[in-house]
């Protein structure tokens, strides 16, 4: 008979009870938070395995502060944020993203959301260019692009995530796009340039 | 290495750090009670914010305000001089404070820095209000004038603006009583002679032994004193926005009057209180 499937309140609830059940949450959550603390700027394997199993320790720890109302993927993104941080400032360095996306979604994305419809990105920005920029944004603006377009989070979940207000993250993801749009449109200039 | 693997690594090492280090997760009290702290520094700071209300308010809604110009040179160094600051600062601490532990209830983050603020500043005045009302602005600054030695109260602020003959202002108790004079020790224990043949008869109706009254007027040798005007120290009951209204009317009404007193057929004290510097600044009043 095949087992159904259980919610991850449900694991929530049997993990404080059976530390073994907590397995499933970390099966089930690592590799996309692996992805997000990657994005975060945390690259090699060895550093994300010390922030995720930190973030999967302080999730276990902290199991009774969860609040039910709210979904747990936020709350565990939440977490592994805060561990990523904690983890570049450890390690005293600038937290740069290492994003590695679709270029065209992220061009498509932000180039229908400028003021600007002059602004009109050359399709052949690569991939690397788009990260690059990603990258060189102030945390704050990267940090909700990151999970605005990379980890397709809704506004409300970027709310709960980097604790901030629900307008908050519509006013960094509107300024973030414009900058981010500004610092593309630089590459496209800059590549037109050298073109013979 | 395998995706499954990789999972499986992470999954087992937090299961053995979990074993090894006999973690459990923390108490749901632990949390309750964190939260519960956070909301009761919050309504700390709102009631701290709400305490330096009531004391701004008891400064901007009484007769320190309503008669500035007895005491000083105008209405900005009204503002500079006499108001609490020092309850300014708190008030804006607290509001900082409360913003800070708002913040960092489980669902706080949510809300705008404004509505925080806003609520946090919104819940002090409505307290403040009260307090007011019950007279509680003033318990409080006496108490902590009291007991606090670097706290000096309003009142105690407003008794050494009084108590400043050379400018005209003197506060004292009445200990003797003629038809001409009036006997006054000052609060610093000084015997004052205060002629009083310029006192309305609204003035005169103060006059009781033992009471405590600011008086404005003219220094003369040898303590001596022109009483141009009589008032009392303290108002038995809180006074309301339209009694405060109505009595700075009075006094600036009075400052005309006097006025009219300078002519020569009235005599030298008349003349020297219409032209006592407050009452100038009075009958250019708004």
């Amino acid at each position: 008979m095949e087992e159904k499937l259980q919610t991850d309140q449900e694991i929530v609830q049997h993990s404080l009870i059976e530390k073994e059940s907590f397995a499933e949450l970390i099966t089930r959550y690592e590799q996309k938070l692996r992805r997000y603390v990657a994005r975060l700027g945390v690259r090699t394997k060895d550093d994300q395995d010390d922030v995720l199993q930190n973030t999967f320790l302080k999730v276990y720890r902290n199991l009774n502060s969860y609040d039910p109302d709210l979904p747990f993927s936020s709350w565990v993104y939440r977490i592994a944020r805060n561990e990523a941080i904690s983890w570049y400032r450890h390690q005293r360095v600038r937290p740069e993203g290492y994003v590695v996306a679709d270029s065209d979604e992220i061009l498509a994305l932000v180039a229908e959301t400028v003021d600007s419809p002059e602004v009109v990105f050359d399709q052949a920005l690569a991939a690397t260019e788009v990260s690059r920029a990603v990258a060189g944004l102030e945390e704050k603006y990267r940090a909700v692009i990151i999970l605005r377009y990379f980890e397709h989070k809704e506004y409300d979940e970027i709310s709960d995530i980097m604790q901030i207000p629900l307008g908050s993250v519509g006013t960094l993801l509107y300024r973030g796009k414009k900058k981010l749009a500004t610092v593309l449109k630089s590459f496209t200039m800059r590549s037109n340039e050298y073109t013979p | 290495m395998t995706e499954k693997k990789q999972e499986n690594s992470i999954a087992e090492t937090v299961l053995t750090t979990i074993e090894k280090n006999q973690l459990e997760p923390r108490s749901r009290v632990f949390f309750t009670t964190k939260e519960s702290v956070l909301w009761l520094l919050w309504l700390l700071s709102v009631a701290v914010g709400a305490v330096a209300l009531a004391i701004i308010f008891m400064v901007c809604l009484s007769s320190m305000h309503a008669l500035h110009e007895l005491t000083h040179d105008s209405q900005i160094s009204f503002w500079l001089g006499a108001v609490p600051y020092l309850w300014l600062a708190v008030l804006g601490s607290m509001m900082w404070w409360a913003w800070q532990n708002f913040r960092h209830t489980k669902r706080g983050y949510r809300y705008s820095v404004w509505f925080t603020i806003l609520s946090s500043v919104g819940g002090s005045v409505v307290v403040a209000a009260g307090l007011h009302l019950l007279g509680a602005g003033v318990i409080f600054d006496e108490e902590l004038g009291r007991y606090t030695s670097l706290y000096t109260s309003q009142l105690e602020r407003e008794e050494w603006r009084w108590q400043q003959p050379s400018e005209g202002r003197l506060l004292g108790v009445i200990e003797g009583v003629t038809q001409e004079s009036l006997r006054l020790r000052d609060i610093r224990g000084d015997e004052w002679v205060l002629f009083t043949s310029t006192l309305s008869n609204e003035d005169r109706d103060l006059v009781h032994l033992g009471r405590m009254v600011r008086v404005f007027g003219v220094e003369r040798p040898g303590r001596e004193f022109t009483a141009c005007g009589l008032l009392p120290w303290k108002s038995e009951q809180r006074q309301t926005v339209a009694e405060l209204a109505e009595i700075r009317k009075k006094m600036v009404r009075r400052s005309h009057d006097a006025a009219l007193w300078s002519g020569e057929e009235w005599g030298q004290s008349q003349a020297e209180c219409a032209d006592l510097p407050m009452m100038q600044r009075l009958r250019t009043a708004p």
